[in-house]
């Protein structure tokens, strides 16, 4: 139990590395994740469960996560999400106020102690559901595409997926039908990288879930129809790995914006403004790892 | 001017064929992979600068940071922003220019990173470079050690005495230091880091107008602290917060270091304050460096000493046993001393250099460095008493003729013929 983990030197372990923090420390001292984790699993009493959101840089977690939590605030699909600390509701207070300002979330910086981070307390309204303590993080893609090639630049990424009970990972659907390479790529390194991290025999496929979220689905709205038939079609070097080393896995489209709008700044790039949501596929992938815990 | 040869990497967000978002999108091949891992997990990203493109009041237009790399080669870095975020999320984009080289080109421009810095400004690193990708050409760059004649006035404006003698104070610490300023960070973080001996200087990683992350494990950050967003990150950690309070500020010169570098920021004498506190590493001891702020206390007080003791003093300098840094600067006290004795001997009656006489004369026999230390005053002397009656001269410059003809010297030798004429 977490409780058990306090030291008599008025010191606190991180949640994700573990390190020894004193206890005013709002952020831990080693991986910058914010200590209230530590303090609110203490507080339940029970170890939290940690589901870690990968992609590359731009592919859309911080949207995807940020309307995930607050769907689930909502109570969406009969589930109850209870946030753990103010600091839990920023990622979607943040998404929501740009989305319905209709511009997308600033990206997220490399800066560790940057990332917003969520600690729920989820389950069904029904009587008897079980109590998922969730623990999300957003963390910036370059971060982890950074860790991916050279592990131990980021050692809280590192930290975080050992101690996942599941991952949820986005792939740009919208690039891999315009028939990019990189989605594939990226994510073959990623699920290479999980292997590597989670595996405790080599021989042995891994049983962590891990739902591939195709995210940018309004874009290719085949994806929705069967995302399993496009991810062995355009993202195949993904779809191998997952067959070779996971034996929970599954492949999900999904989308948040229903129409976009695009302008150009001052320095000509092209700038997409969401005309306005309409969420489709966001907890099923969720639903789904929560199933395989 | 110094010529560093340097390797230099660009971390910047760019669109590439093989990824996108913020990493390293060129660098020079002499760069290695733990260096540029390194440099990967220490460079801002979005949003990570001090101040908007917009704000052009006060300040700097760039950033700058310092640190060693796992190679033991270090690294100096310049950011600013390059137009708005390329993917339209809003923000601006961050551009930090890197350059890495060995640790003893330091040596070479007063163990000054930002000496390089306004290097790199002159060659025209500080210009956003987007088109840049892949490999790029290694660098001689070429370093004037000069210093920019508004930074003792800019670091005056920006940090108030109290809490720059507090940030000092805090350096020679093991604790990592925060100091919240408004503007000119870089600025003040130069002459905070030349206020320190040079061997120290190397082991302070900094970064000056980046917003504060405790990723980056820097040991000062000089930055505008909206919010306190930073105050309230370092609670509970290996940090000093460099806060404003005018009670926590009432501190006074705890050494004489302190007391030796408040002179010098307070007479806006950065340049010679970089100079004097270029150091051997042995010096950098709290008790040798005590010694060294004191003897040069009184190198700069020597105009203000009474003559008499002013004699004394170089003479006794002349005695004592010192190395390395201790001993050049015990050099120029003796130096100094006895430009500052023959200027007065020659403007002053006999009367008055009267006092110093018998001491002199008696220093002939003292050895061989305090007879060549009191030849050119003697000659001075033996002036200034022939100015005043020819008798008294001669009765001087028997003095000294009545001393061992093998520690006069020919100049002086030539004095006492002058005078008996």
């Amino acid at each position: 139990m977490t409780t058990a983990v306090m030291t008599r030197k008025a010191t606190m372990p991180c949640l994700i590395c573990s390190h020894q923090n004193q206890l005013e420390a709002l952020v831990c001292a080693t991986c910058g994740a914010p200590m209230s984790l530590m303090q609110e699993a203490v507080a339940q009493d029970r170890d939290p469960c940690i589901v870690t959101v990968v992609g590359d840089s731009n592919v859309g977690k911080t949207v995807y996560l940020g309307m995930l939590l607050d769907m689930l605030s909502k109570r969406a699909e009969d589930f109850e999400a209870i946030p753990k600390g103010a600091y839990s509701v920023n990622l979607q207070h943040t998404v929501i106020s740009y989305l319905s300002t209709r511009q997308f979330p600033p990206k997220t910086a490399m800066e560790v102690d940057d990332w917003h981070w969520a600690y729920y307390q989820i389950s069904r309204r029904k009587r008897g559901s079980k109590i998922y303590d969730l623990v999300m993080p957003d963390m910036a893609g370059e971060a982890i595409a950074a860790e991916v090639a050279n592990p131990k630049t980021f050692t809280v990424i590192r930290s975080l997926l050992e101690k996942s009970a599941g991952a949820v990972l986005l792939v740009d659907g919208a690039l891999a039908a315009a028939g990019s390479p990189q989605p594939d790529f990226f994510a073959l390194k990623l699920m290479t990288y999980l292997d590597g991290v989670l595996a405790s025999k080599h021989q042995q496929r891994l049983a962590t879930p891990v739902a591939v979220v195709l995210s940018k689905a309004d874009y290719c709205p085949e994806c929705f129809d069967d995302p399993r038939t496009f991810a062995q079609t355009n993202l195949n070097r993904l779809w191998n790995i997952c067959e070779s080393r996971f034996t929970n896995f599954e492949f999900f489209a999904a989308s948040v914006v229903g129409a976009l709008g695009y302008g150009s700044d001052e320095y000509s790039n092209v700038v997409p403004y969401p005309l306005h949501v309409a969420p489709r596929g966001i907890l099923e992938p969720f639903e789904w790892v929560l199933s395989k815990l | 001017m110094a010529v560093i040869h340097c390797d230099q990497a660009i971390f910047t967000s760019v669109r590439g064929p093989m990824a996108e978002g913020y990493r390293v999108v060129a660098a020079s091949r002499g760069l290695r992979p733990d260096e540029k891992q390194a440099i990967t997990k220490l460079s801002p990203s979005h949003d990570s600068l001090c101040w908007q493109p917009s704000d052009d009041a006060g300040g700097s237009a760039y950033a700058a940071a310092f640190y060693p790399l796992p190679t033991g080669r270090l690294c100096v870095a310049l950011s600013c922003h390059a137009g708005a975020e390329h993917t339209g999320r809003g923000g601006h984009r961050v551009y930090t220019q890197n350059v890495i080289f060995d640790g003893r080109a330091l040596d070479g421009v007063g163990c000054n990173p930002f000496h390089v810095v306004r290097g790199m400004l002159a060659a025209g690193l500080g210009t956003p470079r987007l088109d840049v990708q892949g490999v790029v050409d290694e660098l001689e760059l070429k370093v004037d050690v000069g210093f920019p004649a508004d930074l003792p006035r800019a670091f005056a404006a920006a940090l108030r005495l109290p809490h720059a003698r507090r940030a000092l104070t805090a350096l020679f610490g093991e604790r990592g230091l925060i100091v919240p300023l408004r503007e000119s960070w870089v600025e003040a973080a130069e002459v905070l880091l030349l206020s320190l001996p040079s061997p120290l200087r190397m082991k302070i990683a900094f970064a000056a107008g980046l917003r504060f992350s405790l990723g980056r494990s820097h040991r000062m950050y000089v930055l505008v602290d909206e919010k306190n967003a930073a105050k309230a990150r370092v609670v509970g950690q290996r940090f000093d917060y460099l806060d404003a309070d005018p009670d926590a500020a009432a501190l006074s010169a705890s050494s004489t270091w302190t007391a030796f570098v408040e002179r010098h920021w307070v007479q806006g004498k950065v340049e010679q304050l970089a100079r004097r506190t270029v150091l051997s590493a042995e010096d950098c001891g709290l008790q040798p460096r005590e010694r060294i702020a004191s003897l040069y206390n009184t190198i700069d007080s020597i105009a203000s000493m009474p003559i008499v003791e002013l004699f004394r003093l170089a003479l006794r300098s002349l005695s004592e046993a010192s190395a390395g840094s201790l001993e050049n600067i015990r050099r120029e006290l003796v130096g100094c001393a006895q430009s500052e004795l023959l200027a007065r001997l020659g403007r002053l009656p006999w009367r008055e250099v009267v006092v110093l006489w018998p001491e002199m004369v008696r220093a002939w026999s003292a050895g061989e460095a305090p007879a060549r230390f009191v030849g050119p005053l003697s000659v001075a002397a033996l002036r200034s008493a022939l100015k005043e009656d020819v008798a008294i001269a001669a009765e001087a410059a028997l003095d000294l003729a009545s001393q061992p003809a093998r520690e006069l010297d020919a100049e002086v030798r030539a004095a006492i013929d002058e005078v008996l004429r």
